[in-house]
């Protein structure tokens, strides 16, 4: 059976998500299979919409991690109520550094499961109080 | 196995070197090699925090980088040696160690200091130790990750004297 590598999309206010991106390339290099989505002028309808046609143009079995900012913000709430048409779709709050890094180091290695709880733990092992 | 890396980079173990880097070689070792940093415990700790997991990291004076017990524990690891700046690197390659990779990951703006590329600034002493860690045998070259091409040494200085 062929391993899908798991595309990163990240849906942030403003170009969050995008200089998160370049930032992480700075770091690593340059990637691929990764994407944003901003909310800026857009409705919640429209964000939710905007992301459930991203989830469908990745192909079927390839599993997407879709990172978005404040959990409670309009794309949190957002990527709650997209329908992921059964796709194999796992959704991340609080996206930071630590966890991007992570996630592009471990995505080709690691199950998709075990991905996604090491991305919360990293994530939040990267916030320290000193 | 030999020294995967001698990367010249004044910020030392950081985000570019230990995942770009890390991500590419799955160093095991990470050794900064700086008399100064040695003499600053306090200090030398905090980058030592900044190793990936699986990696050990340490401090070493330059006399200690050339001793054998070092250089066997390098040798018996994956090893990245890291340096803040040309002379620490030059010191050791002077003292006997060879080093046929030398890899200019980032020395910053100060002043005296020209621009080569927008991450390397070099002095005139920088760039006479670069020239002799040519002429002992480095091949020296500017590279910031290893997905990026590296510029060798002539282009570097000709870019500084452009």
């Amino acid at each position: 059976m062929t391993r899908h590598r798991p595309l990163a999309l990240l849906v942030t206010h403003g170009a969050l998500g995008e200089e998160l991106v370049r930032t992480v390339e700075s770091i690593l290099g340059h990637l691929t299979e990764v994407t944003t989505l901003s909310n800026s002028g857009l409705s919640a309808d429209a964000l939710r919409a905007a992301i459930e046609e991203r989830i469908l143009e990745v192909p079927a079995a390839q599993p997407l991690v879709l990172f978005t900012d404040l959990a409670a913000g309009s794309c949190g709430i957002a990527s709650r109520r997209v329908d992921v048409a059964g796709r194999p779709v796992r959704r991340l709050t609080g996206v930071n550094l630590p966890m991007l890094l992570e996630f592009f180091h471990y995505r080709d290695t690691m199950p998709l499961d075990e991905l996604t709880a090491r991305l919360e733990t990293k994530g939040k092992a990267g916030i320290t109080v000193f | 196995v030999p020294i995967l890396l001698a990367r010249i980079d004044d910020r030392l173990i950081h985000g570019q070197v230990a995942h770009g880097w890390g991500r590419a070689l799955r160093p095991t070792l990470m050794a900064i090699v700086s008399d100064a940093l040695r003499a600053r415990p306090d200090d030398a700790a905090l980058y030592l925090l900044a190793a990936p997991e699986g990696c050990e990291a340490c401090v070493v004076s330059v006399g200690e980088a050339a001793a054998p017990e070092f250089l066997a524990r390098a040798e018996a690891a994956r090893t990245i040696l890291l340096f803040p700046g040309t002379a620490d690197a030059l010191l050791l390659a002077e003292a006997g160690v060879p080093l046929p990779e030398v890899n200019v990951g980032g020395l910053h703006v100060a002043p005296g200091r020209r621009e080569a590329l927008p991450w390397v600034w070099l002095d005139d002493d920088d760039i006479a130790r670069l020239r002799r860690l040519a002429a002992l045998g480095s091949r020296v070259e500017a590279r910031d990750l290893p997905t990026n091409p590296p510029c060798a040494l002539e282009d570097i200085l000709g870019r500084v004297n452009s």
